[in-house]
């Protein structure tokens, strides 16, 4: 179900996929909007129709957050952006996990997939804009901070807004500790790169992740 | 290192299992053995005989001795 949360003038909305309920997050403010990690959820579209969508940022490469990548850059013209590594994989079928997820959701859920055009294992898409690092991007009298947070995968990066709100994409998922096991993922680069990051945060950070629902940055497990 | 021993090698490093072990191996029969690490071991298998698994044999791999059969469909014998 659709969640909306209103921070001060920026609007939030958060879309659950249907499968493995990943998070599609659209910003609005003065009819403006960025998106993050959109999937292909009717109701999602339907929102953004009345929108000026200004940027779409991926937290990282895999397909349950870009399958609606390509529809998003149809229908709206919007810029995708992502670090350098993530936009090279998301051209993949094999890196983005494409290939792999009607087998995975199968055996994750241990019954078939029921919507064979929900997943489409050929899927690719492409980035407009990559950063190296790390990158601000100013929006609407708002600041995006894109940093890269490699470990659940490869390409994996963090948005925070305002120093305030992060959105973690899979780097942080609520009650687990993150997952480094997926191909491309590694602990030691999480440990390297990204738990210090993470670490520097203010501790009433409140996170927005890629899978359920939003916690404090202090009740993450890291 | 002949394909058998990049087989077994593929299933020691990412189950992290002895090579005494491999014949009875199964699916879920280990933790490491889950549908996250069958996704690892079947990209590594891509990876190392360069080829690409269907989505039922992909399913169908339960077990170290069916994945050389399944292997077997893409050319590749062990």
């Amino acid at each position: 179900m659709a969640g909306y949360f209103e921070l001060s003038l920026l609007r939030l909305y958060i879309f659950p996929s249907d499968y493995l309920c990943s998070n599609s997050y659209l910003l609005s403010a003065n009819g403006h909007a960025v998106v993050i990690d959109p999937c292909n959820n009717k109701l999602f579209f339907q929102k953004i129709k009345q929108l000026k969508i200004d940027y779409c940022f991926l937290t990282h490469e895999h397909y349950d957050h870009i399958n609606g990548v390509n529809e998003l850059k149809t229908n709206f013209k919007c810029p995708v952006i992502c670090s350098k590594i993530c936009a090279d994989r998301i051209e993949n079928p094999r890196l983005n996990m494409a290939h792999y997820y009607p087998a995975f959701i199968k055996m994750q859920k241990q019954e078939p997939v029921t919507d064979q055009k929900m997943i489409i294992p050929d899927y690719c898409c492409k980035a407009d804009n990559v950063f190296e690092y790390e990158v601000l991007i100013n929006w609407q009298g708002h600041q995006f901070f894109l940093r890269e947070t490699p470990g659940h995968s490869p390409g994996s990066s963090s948005i925070l807004l305002d120093k305030k709100i992060l959105f973690s994409g899979d780097t942080l998922v609520i009650g687990q500790k993150t997952y480094t096991r997926f191909p491309g993922g590694n602990p030691e680069d999480f440990q390297q790169y990204t738990l210090s990051f993470l670490r520097s945060l203010p501790k009433e950070t409140v996170v927005y992740p890629g899978h359920y629902g939003s916690f404090l940055l202090k009740d993450a497990i890291l | 290192m002949n394909n058998l021993e990049k087989y077994n090698k593929a299933f020691m490093e990412i189950l992290n299992v002895a090579e005494l072990d491999l014949e009875s191996l199964e699916y879920q029969k280990i933790s490491a053995w889950d549908s996250v690490g069958h996704m690892q071991l079947i990209a590594a298998l891509e990876d190392i005989f360069d080829i690409m698994f269907d989505t039922d044999d992909i399913i169908d791999f339960s077990s170290y001795v069916k994945g050389k059969e399944l292997i077997a469909k893409y050319g590749v014998t062990i």
